[in-house]
């Protein structure tokens, strides 16, 4: 026998492995994820419209836009000029927040939270499940302290896609999380290891922290603001984005407002291959693009999602690839926070 | 772009046609990768759902190759955390001296195949079943092509151990290393 024996005998050994017909039903969760990602994406100014047409005087911070003037789409114009920082291909390692390269994300590796809360938590973690799996994996705590802890006293399902933990997940304070699901909100105080459940009727999808009380819950057509403190569940218009879509480009996942800045993934554009999903920095005020980050062909990297700020100069990222990096706008710099990492994870941010 | 643009009937027949065209060899590299044709099809569904998303920058580079690229990732990582999880001690099943017809051969190789790390079940589909070079195969999954050739003699080092009677399929494997 040769290779092409070796090479017969593998075909033979998968020719009667069933096939099923799985294009159809990839494009429309395609279709869905898209959805809700631009939903995710579309959160920032528009949440301030609806609440304030509510008339619910809520502080508003963070991510969250100026609440004294009514947004204004502004589209998204290219600069040219504008400065773009390539990804380099091995970023120098950088430590950040006390994130740990590769956390020990084994349930019985480390204690539970109720038994030990955190004062202040900066990441959440959760492990990709395995195909088919009936639960999603347990979430992790990170505390200020550096120290893991499994996320006990509470049984997190699947939302209609994805695992619970959304990027979006960890209050800007550090101090709650909050997961989506059928039906209901979970927030838990982080602090105390205790979970709350608000009724949300529907397909909640994801969630956004508006301060450090109210959370937005979108489902793909409704959205709904949870005060934990108020314990108040309030209908909110459905929110649209504060960018005028690009017909070139296309915002995907979480966007973070920094002042007049506002960062987030970007896919798409005239070039070909993939080469198309960049990190933009857009100025809100003109919709100009003011920085950008070049990701690079490699498919590792096609999967992004922006994490939020680290600083006044620095955004958190995270790839396939790479795990989570930082990249200082001010300098171009990019530094490694994390190893690659199999799952979902949430940082606090600024 | 707008949300739209991912129900655009003519992407989307593009991208139907594409994978009914692609699945199958695909299919059956993720089944020799997993050894278990749920958990492939899953993987696939996974990799094509990541192919949807980015149908309109990708489909007139190489689909075919970002596809390949993610579902292969996507077994190794899968079963480097299973395998971590739920490693067993159970020693390697021994194959009979009667296993000479080709379904028993067949199934000795798969049984060995699942003993490998899921690397170097990797490395030996792509090189030996897709038919690609060391350096795309280095390429898919992010290795430099020494590792390739490094986990390439490996596998088939392990595979003679685990399987003596294809001991001599995979010397002729191996003289080609």
């Amino acid at each position: 026998m040769g290779i092409d024996q070796l090479s017969q005998l593998l075909r033979e050994s998968a020719a009667e492995v069933p096939v099923p017909d799985l294009a159809e039903a990839a494009w429309d969760r395609a279709v869905r994820v898209r959805r809700r990602r631009q939903l995710a994406g579309a959160v920032t100014v528009s949440v301030a419209v609806g609440v304030l047409a509510l008339g619910v005087g809520i502080p508003l911070g963070g991510t969250v836009g100026d609440m004294g003037t009514a947004p204004v789409p502004t589209e998204t114009k290219p600069v040219p000029g504008v400065t773009a920082d390539e990804m380099p291909d091995t970023p120098r390692p950088r430590a950040v927040l006390g994130l740990p390269r590769s956390p020990d994300l084994r349930a019985t590796a480390q204690q539970q939270l109720s038994g030990r809360p955190v004062e202040r938590a900066v990441a959440l973690y959760e492990r990709a499940s395995l195909p088919g799996a009936p639960d999603p994996e347990p979430v992790f705590v990170l505390g200020s302290d550096g120290a893991l802890r499994v996320l006990d006293g509470v049984g997190l399902d699947f939302t209609v896609d994805e695992a619970p933990l959304q990027p979006t997940s960890l209050s800007p304070d550090g101090r709650r999380a909050a997961f989506p699901q059928v039906d209901e909100l979970v927030v838990v105080d982080l602090t105390t290891g205790r979970p709350d459940t608000f009724r949300v009727p529907g397909f909640n999808v994801s969630v956004r922290w508006l301060s450090a009380d109210t959370v937005l819950v979108e489902q793909s057509a409704s959205a709904s603001i949870v005060d934990v403190a108020r314990r108040t569940v309030t209908a909110a218009p459905r929110p649209t984005d504060t960018l005028v879509p690009d017909p070139v480009f296309q915002w995907s996942g979480p966007r973070w407002r920094n002042g007049n800045l506002e960062v987030g993934i970007r896919v798409g554009g005239p070039s070909r291959g993939y080469s198309g999903t960049n990190v933009a920095v857009v100025d809100v005020r003109t919709g100009a693009v003011v920085r950008l980050l070049v990701l690079g062909p490699a498919a590792g990297r096609a999967d992004a999602t922006a994490l939020g700020w680290l600083d006044s100069d620095a955004v958190l990222l995270r790839t396939d690839q790479d795990g989570v990096v930082a990249w200082n706008t001010s300098t171009g710099e990019v530094t490694s926070v994390t190893g690659p990492f199999d799952g979902q994870i949430a940082i606090v941010s600024r | 772009m707008s949300a739209a643009s991912t129900d655009e009937p003519d992407e989307r027949a593009e991208f139907v046609a594409f994978v009914r065209a692609h699945q199958h060899r695909l299919m059956r590299s993720a089944y020799l990768i997993c050894g278990d044709h749920h958990l492939a099809e899953d993987l696939l569904q996974g990799a094509l759902v990541k192919l949807a998303l980015r149908w309109r920058q990708v489909r007139e580079g190489d689909p075919a190759a970002f596809l390949r690229t993610v579902v292969y990732r996507d077994a190794v990582s899968w079963w480097r955390r299973r395998r971590r999880e739920r490693l067993t001690s159970a020693p390697p099943a021994v194959s009979g001296p009667d296993g000479a017809d080709d379904t028993s051969t067949r199934l000795v190789l798969v049984d060995a195949l699942r003993r490998l790390t899921p690397r170097q079940r990797a490395v030996l589909v792509l090189r030996f079943l897709d038919d690609l070079t060391e350096a795309r195969t280095a390429e898919v999954l992010g290795v430099t092509v020494g590792t390739v050739k490094s986990q390439t003699n490996a596998a088939l080092k392990r595979l003679r151990e685990l399987a003596p009677e294809l001991k001599e399929l995979l010397h002729a494997g191996r003289e080609a290393y």
